[in-house]
């Protein structure tokens, strides 16, 4: 529906009198409502379980055609700072949205604070004939204890619905 | 997600999956873990009419993330078994390694008890579950060579996996595993499966399952959930069972 209403401040199916900073403004509210989705309301989650959706946002985002600002809009004209913010909101979102693509952010949740004994690993698996049956499991356990870390808080926070529930 | 998994229940189809009529060879089998099944069944109805998928898209982003790092971590384990080239003896070698590891995190999983849970000897860890599943996959069956030599090495029958896990002699040390999510979401199945009610033979009259009631309480996920939470202080040593 977004995407749709994106396309109504196309220079194709807007009609010739239509305000210019009106359709900038609207392209700023529908990138904005995307951002927000992805960026806090675990969007980025979302869309990695929805290969069809994420595939379609991405070439939406990248559709530089799509993008561009209409011809009507000269260097000099009024209306040229709300495009420019649209472009530049537009790049952003572009870069946060590959990055979280790869690994959601859970931020919005409470994060306990790694402890003092936990080790941390790198960004690259070890190799598998090089380690010991220690790092091994370290290795695997710290990557357990990382995504049930993020748990934790929610179910907390959701315990005594949760109790009303079985109740 | 306790919603969720609730009302798939009351649905009597809602834990069925569509079998495909496939003639799959034994050894193609895919054995089904807690997660794998998640993501095979349905949304019941009775959640969305118009919402289809597997069940587990509706949970929070918090555990679908938790199910993604076990599949992630599977299919690496898997990938590292069945890498192509690497020869007999470095596979064989490399289950080996990894039976190692479920021995020595079945071990250090003595020492976690849950509330209510004391009679199950072992809460299974994440990387116990990992490493189970991922060596329990097809693509580590298919070495059929691979398994005998390891098995005749261990003395163990080739048809029964538990057969290939034995206690470590040494005393284990190391901090506590981290709880498998799938075995906290297997008893949350558990404790919804049981009836609210329970109907007397002789009088017909509904009783109420005060054991179901004690499981919540004892059992209850947010207990076990807060009670299995990632232990970050000193090494502990767990003496092994002989």
């Amino acid at each position: 529906m977004l995407l749709r209403l994106f396309d109504t401040t196309l220079p194709s199916a807007a009609p010739s009198n239509h305000d210019p900073t009106d359709d900038a403004n609207l392209r700023l509210s529908i990138l904005t409502v995307l951002s927000d989705w992805i960026t806090q309301g675990g969007g980025a989650q979302d869309l990695l379980d929805n290969a069809d959706i994420c595939r379609e946002l991405r070439h939406f985002l990248h559709n530089d055609e799509k993008h561009a600002v209409p011809e009507g809009v000269s260097k000099e004209s009024v209306d040229r700072p709300a495009w420019e913010e649209v472009q530049d909101f537009r790049k952003s979102f572009v870069v946060a949205f590959e990055r979280l693509i790869r690994r959601p952010s859970l931020s919005a949740l409470i994060v306990h604070e790694p402890g003092p004994s936990e080790r941390t690993y790198g960004p690259h698996p070890p190799g598998i004939d090089d380690i010991d049956v220690e790092d091994l499991i370290g290795c695997l356990d710290a990557i357990g204890a990382t995504a049930f870390r993020y748990v934790q808080p929610e179910v907390s926070s959701t315990c005594s619905r949760c109790k009303m529930i079985f109740h | 997600m306790a919603d969720f998994l609730e009302i798939q229940s009351t649905d009597r189809t809602g834990w069925l999956t569509i079998s495909e009529a496939q003639h799959l060879s034994q050894e193609e089998v895919e054995i089904q873990t807690i997660y794998s099944y998640l993501q095979l069944v349905d949304t019941s109805p009775l959640i969305s009419k118009h919402v289809n998928g597997p069940v587990y898209k509706h949970f929070p982003p918090s555990v679908r993330s938790t199910i993604r790092a076990h599949t992630a971590c599977r299919h690496w384990i898997i990938s590292k078994v069945a890498a192509q080239g690497i020869g007999r003896r470095t596979r064989q070698s490399r289950v080996e390694f990894l039976l190692q590891a479920i021995e020595i995190s079945r071990s250090r999983s003595q020492g976690v008890f849950v509330a209510g849970m004391e009679e199950s000897p072992v809460v299974r860890s994440f990387v116990e579950t990992v490493l189970t599943s991922a060596l329990l996959s097809p693509q580590s069956r298919l070495f059929t060579r691979v398994w005998q030599d390891v098995a005749a090495k261990r003395g163990a029958s080739i048809d029964a996996f538990e057969t290939f896990i034995s206690t470590p002699l040494a005393p284990v040390t190391g901090r506590k595993p981290t709880v498998d999510f799938g075995w906290i979401l297997e008893r949350m199945i558990e404790i919804i499966s049981l009836p609210d009610t329970l109907r007397d033979e002789r009088d017909g009259v509904g009783l109420v399952n005060f054991e179901k009631r004690r499981c919540v309480e004892t059992r209850s996920v947010c207990t076990m959930i807060i009670d299995t939470s990632i232990d970050t202080s000193a090494t502990s040593s767990i003496p092994c069972r002989l």
